[in-house]
């Protein structure tokens, strides 16, 4: 769902060891979250905007099929049709996006400059378009499970609002900048990792209770990575060279394993069966999730930049400089590689694993990668100048 | 330690993830059946559980209007509907509710072993919750169901011909099903 571009390496002074610490919403806290419910559930819209460039006819309401990609010079979106892999259309947006996400379930498009206090949302269905007065310079944005709510990050705290009725529900505040913003994935805690520390603020979402955990020994961490079957909470601690495992059903540290050099950001297949891992000096490992074993060691390639599993979770791909590493997650078959002209900025895996589309660094073409046949397919011109971000309401993968 | 069995059992089950097409499961009316059950057929199969509230009907809805969409070319297809929580569904509830959607959809069930080999053949994931944290069998009497949501395409001899991703709806289905079908 998110890009890892937050993955943070800072070599931390802090020795503290692991802990969890669990604590309810005080009377306090409770008392300010109404307050904020009081305050701010009131429309707070600027008037909606008819966009004249689209075939209204259009309906982008199928997440698993439309791609949107956007333009970091204009404000222009290219729609792409990953059933056909075509180009299908091009939106026109009020500003140029810094962030995106898409709802599948209501069919909007959620995207903010990460310079002003707005937040804006384009209707898939009716193309037209508003904005929200926020207090706060959204840095990140999450999606709930339901598809209405709508975490935004901003300097010291997170807001939670309902784009399509535009509506601000509340905030969730005494937060250290940077950090990352996820939901597991029944929307059930909203985990947000404070990436210089590891201190990790668990909101749940029904009843606002918030509790904390500490992931690492408290000097910088990765983005976290949840299990899409929440059981585990991975973050990366590049100063011990170290992923740590959280086992968030026992409660408890479950594992650390330790490598040659910082690891990027961990990923879990969607079946969440396997931890994918790679290191700045070029060492990668498939790790049985349940037994923490290593299944797989390879050696693809330096400095990683995206890591991505498919074809119903049996193929990993690992972006390295210049190439595209594709290897079998259980079988000890050679690697495949296929080199890349241009360095990828987004990847996204389509819902039925075949496919991986990519945004390309000084290309205005996107990337078409067939995982299941391991094969490039030809490119889709998007007319963009600079394709960048990439969002669709359904994918693959989950929690990246 | 029943975290630790269950893991084992799916840790085992994954080992196995390349092995073609077997089940064995129970038909409401019929008894057992397996994937030789329905000979010369192509198979269209999803799974999920009843109460689902929306993943799992989208898809079936998506699978009967693929058949419809293929008319007479669907006379090669048998679709089914096997159920990830056995706890609670029962053959002949899932085999009612399969046959809302398309009077030829079987709905399927087993006992836990025999849903956790399927899904493993299917190369399909399914666990519970409970407010967010994974549990494990036996189950409470209230939690929740999470699975994958893909539909697979098998041919008459149980071999993966194609999977398709939730949301691909009936018309791009059928159009997909078409290119494989005599």
């Amino acid at each position: 769902m998110f890009p890892c571009r937050r993955f943070l390496i800072r070599r931390g002074a802090a020795l503290l060891s692991f802990y969890f610490a669990c604590s309810v919403i005080s009377p306090v806290q409770a008392a300010t979250v109404e307050r904020a419910l009081a305050m701010r559930s009131t429309s707070i819209a600027s008037p909606v905007v008819e966009n004249p460039l689209v075939d209204t006819s259009r309906r982008y309401d199928d997440g698993a099929r439309w791609g949107f990609v956007t333009d970091r010079q204009s404000k222009r979106v290219a729609v792409i049709d990953t059933f056909n892999n075509t180009h299908a259309d091009t939106l026109e947006l009020a500003v140029i996006p810094a962030t995106l996400v898409v709802s599948d379930i209501q069919n909007i498009l959620v995207y903010a400059d990460n310079k002003t206090p707005k937040l804006y949302v384009y209707d898939l269905i009716k193309h037209s378009q508003w904005a929200l007065d926020l207090d706060l310079v959204p840095a990140d944005l999450a999606f709930h499970e339901d598809g209405a709510t709508l975490a935004i990050s901003g300097e010291d705290r997170v807001v939670l609002v309902q784009p399509l009725a535009k509506k601000y529900l509340l905030e969730i505040d005494d937060l250290k900048s940077p950090f990352s913003i996820n939901f597991d994935a029944g929307g059930y805690n909203l985990y947000i990792t404070e990436q210089q520390t590891g201190l990790t603020h668990v909101w749940r979402f029904h009843d606002a209770r918030r509790s904390q955990l500490q992931l690492g020994n408290g000097g910088a961490v990765s983005e976290i990575t949840l299990s899409p079957d929440s059981r585990m909470a991975l973050v990366s601690q590049p100063s011990e060279n170290s992923v740590v495992i959280w086992d968030l059903m026992m409660k408890e540290h479950f594992k650390t394993l330790t490598f040659d050099s910082p690891a990027w950001r961990p990923y879990v297949s969607s079946d969440s069966n396997h931890i994918i891992l790679a290191t700045e000096k070029g060492k990668e490992y498939v790790v049985d999730s349940w037994s923490g074993e290593v299944l797989r060691a390879l050696e693809i390639g330096k400095k990683p930049s995206a890591i991505r599993t498919g074809w119903l979770e049996t193929i990993g791909v690992i972006e390295t400089k210049k190439k595209l590493s594709v290897f079998a997650m259980n079988e000890d078959t050679p690697v495949r590689t296929f080199p890349i002209v241009n360095k990828l900025n987004e990847l996204v895996v389509v819902s039925d694993s075949k496919s991986l589309f990519a945004t390309q660094e000084g290309s205005s073409q996107v990337m078409v990668f067939d995982i299941r046949n391991g094969k490039m397919l030809p490119p889709v011109e998007t007319g963009l100048i600079q394709p960048n971000l990439m969002a669709m309401g359904l994918t693959n993968t989950i929690c990246h | 330690m029943r975290y630790l069995l269950f893991a084992l059992a799916l840790m085992a089950a994954e080992a196995q993830a390349d092995a073609e097409l077997q089940f064995s499961l129970h038909q409401d009316g019929v008894g057992r059946v397996t994937q030789d059950s329905w000979p010369g057929q192509y198979l269209l199969l999803t799974v999920g559980y009843l109460s689902c509230p929306d993943v799992c009907p989208t898809t079936l809805w998506d699978m009967a209007s693929a058949m419809k969409i293929l008319g007479q070319r669907a006379e090669h297809i048998t679709p089914i509907f096997i159920s990830i929580d056995p706890h609670r569904d029962t053959p002949a509830n899932i085999a009612r509710y399969a046959g809302y959607f398309d009077p030829k959809m079987k709905g399927l069930a087993g006992d836990m072993n025999q849903t956790k080999a399927v899904a493993t053949a299917l190369k399909a994931t399914f666990g519970y919750s409970v407010e967010g944290r994974p549990v494990y069998p036996p189950l409470p009497d209230h939690y929740e169901v999470y699975h994958s949501a893909y539909v697979y395409l098998y041919d008459p001899q149980h071999r993966l011909l194609d999977v398709f991703g939730y949301g691909t709806g009936g018309d791009e289905l059928a159009r997909r099903i078409a290119q494989y079908l005599p």
